[in-house]
Order: structure tokens, then C-alpha cells, then sequence
């Protein structure tokens, strides 16, 4: 192996883990605010959306139809196994006729 | 909040993020595969699965991986697509209060878009405590890791994932995660906030920014009315 692919992997690495230990880290410093809190509070779901946001809207429209397909199911029976079938199942069907 | 890790969630982890894993295997065999084509050798392929254990980033490190390296360039990548873990690690910091760093350090090394969330959902509905990550995360760890290894080994016998509808299956994930963060009306704002910004992001910027900014749009909806106790 090597030496500049393992720095490269070693390097990648790090910065990854940094990343990953540095919220709680961040969450102490701004500990006791209470508009940073509140911000706090929304993040997860923002989060979520955000990261969903593309993959719903802009990769066609069997994958738009098949999202809320998915949602509907998940908010309806709250469980995931079965969303995930409906949203899977319908996706490959109306790849299919689309 | 008294935080604790229990065995018991660590189970429920594992358990209920099996479906994920799936999904997350076919997704590592092509990763496994194209590391061989981007001339990875399979030490390489093991040690990035391994140690660096982040889909997204990997994938696009492939795409950089010409010799000589561009060290710096890929650190830099890495960092800059990896910043949305920050955002996430921070939102379970109220389940982690208290575990002492030889504990939640460790730990935090699984938290991967998958784990989180699902974590995120089962500490916040469930009662599930933060072993839920270490059981989601150990899981999607070994799955990622058997994945690379098998889609190296296989080669061009990998089926289409797209045939199976299986690249749909993250999408669905996360929308099932995110109707059950669903609290009411007052969740419209930020939701809407973030979709918006993150599209138009995404739009604009290559990589991963549209997760940063539309995260952090939507969570600054939370400076208007500040003592709205959600």
C-alpha cells in the first residue's frame, strides 16, 4: 500500500470523526441560551427535510409519486417496515407505466 | 435528562435498523466495486469502508482518487461534505449528558446519516436510549464493511440496484423518520424553510452544502417567537 493513499485515508478519517464529536462539544458552548436552544430543537427535522428535499423533488416523478406514497403510509400505520414496502413497491410499479 | 446506554436499545437499534442495513449493503457492493476501478487496491478498499465509514464522501473520493493523490483536496472534501455530522451530533447531545468522553466518544465514531436518524426517532418517540446508536451503528458498520468487501470480491455479478427499487429505499427511510418527528402545525415553518433553501442550494452548489444550509435555515425559524416551548 501506499504511503500517500494511506495519509489520504488516515486524513479523511480524521476530519470525519472530528465532525462527528464536535456537536455535543458545540452544544455545551452555547448551553443555557434559550433562542439557541429553540433553534436547536428545530434542527433535526430541518435536517431531515433538507436532506430530503432533492431526493423527492428533483429525481423524477415516479420517485416524487412513490415519496408521498411513503409518507401517507407512514403517517397513517406509523410503521416503518410497511412504509418501506409501499414506498418501495410503488416506486417499481410506477417505474414501470411511466 | 439522565442519560444512559442500555444493551436493551442497543438490541432495538440493531433490530429496527435492520431494513436500513439492507439497503445500505447494496449500496456497499457498489462501492466495492468501484473501488477496484478507481484503482484502489483492496487494502484501501477495506481501510476507507473501515475507518472513514461515510458513503456520500467515499463515493466522491473515488472520483478524485488519481495519482499522484490530492491529499489536501480530499481531506478538504471530506471535511466540508461531513459538516452536516456536526448538525447531528449536536441534536442528540441531550441523550449523551453525563456519559462520561471514554463512552460517548467511541460511540459517536457510528453516527452516520442512517444511525442518527433512526436513533433521533427511537430516543425522541420510543424511550430508546443512546445504545440505540450503538446497536444501528455497529450494524450499518458491518453491513457497509461486508459490502465493500463482497462488491470488491463479486465484481460485475453486483444486480442493479435500481432494478429492485433499492435506491429509493434511503428516500423512504428518512421519509418514515420524518413523519414521525411530526409534532403539529408548529413544525410547518421550519420544515418549509429548510425544503425551500436546501432545493435551491442544491441547485446552485455541487456536494452535500443543500444538508448545511437547509438544516440551519430551518433551525433559525426558531429565533422568531424564542420561547415557543416546542
Amino acid at each position: 500500500m501506499q504511503t500517500d493513499s494511506l495519509l489520504a485515508i488516515l486524513g479523511m478519517a480524521a476530519v470525519t470523526y472530528l465532525t462527528r464529536i464536535s456537536g455535543p462539544w458545540l452544544v455545551r458552548l452555547v448551553q443555557g441560551n434559550r433562542r439557541v436552544e429553540a433553534c436547536l430543537s428545530r434542527l433535526p427535522g430541518s435536517i431531515l427535510t433538507a436532506l430530503l428535499a432533492p431526493l423527492v423533488f428533483t429525481v423524477g416523478t415516479a420517485e416524487a409519486i412513490a415519496s408521498g406514497v411513503t409518507l401517507l403510509v407512514s403517517l397513517r400505520f406509523r410503521n416503518m417496515p410497511l412504509a418501506l414496502a409501499a414506498g418501495v413497491g410503488s416506486l417499481v410499479l410506477l417505474r414501470h407505466f411511466i | 435528562m439522565t442519560a444512559r446506554l442500555s444493551l436493551e436499545s442497543a438490541r432495538q437499534g440493531a433490530l429496527r435498523t435492520l431494513p436500513v442495513a439492507l439497503s445500505v449493503f447494496a449500496y456497499g457492493m457498489v462501492y466495492g466495486l468501484l473501488t477496484r476501478q478507481a484503482g484502489l487496491s483492496m487494502t484501501e478498499s477495506i481501510l476507507s469502508s473501515g475507518l472513514v465509514f461515510a458513503g456520500s464522501v467515499q463515493f466522491v473520493a473515488l472520483d478524485m482518487w488519481t495519482h499522484p493523490l490530492p491529499i489536501t483536496a480530499l481531506i478538504f472534501t471530506t471535511f466540508i461534505v461531513n459538516l452536516r455530522h456536526v448538525l447531528m451530533s449536536a441534536s442528540l447531545a441531550p441523550w449523551m449528558r453525563g456519559l462520561p468522553p471514554r463512552t460517548t466518544l467511541p460511540l459517536l465514531f457510528l453516527l452516520v446519516d442512517e444511525s442518527w436518524a433512526m436513533t433521533y426517532g427511537a430516543v425522541q418517540r420510543d424511550k430508546a436510549d443512546i445504545g440505540f446508536l450503538l446497536g444501528s451503528g455497529l450494524l450499518l458498520w458491518a453491513a457497509w464493511m461486508g459490502a465493500t468487501i463482497t462488491g470488491r470480491l463479486a465484481g460485475a455479478a453486483i444486480p442493479d440496484p435500481e432494478a429492485f427499487g433499492l435506491d429509493f429505499a434511503f428516500t423512504a427511510v428518512f421519509l418514515s423518520l420524518l413523519a414521525g418527528l411530526w409534532k403539529g402545525k408548529g413544525d410547518i415553518p421550519p420544515w418549509l424553510a429548510a425544503a425551500v433553501t436546501a432545493l435551491a442550494v442544491h441547485h446552485f452548489l455541487p456536494g452535500k452544502w443543500y444538508i448545511v444550509a437547509g438544516g440551519l435555515a430551518g433551525s433559525l425559524t426558531g429565533l422568531w417567537g424564542a420561547n415557543a416551548d416546542r
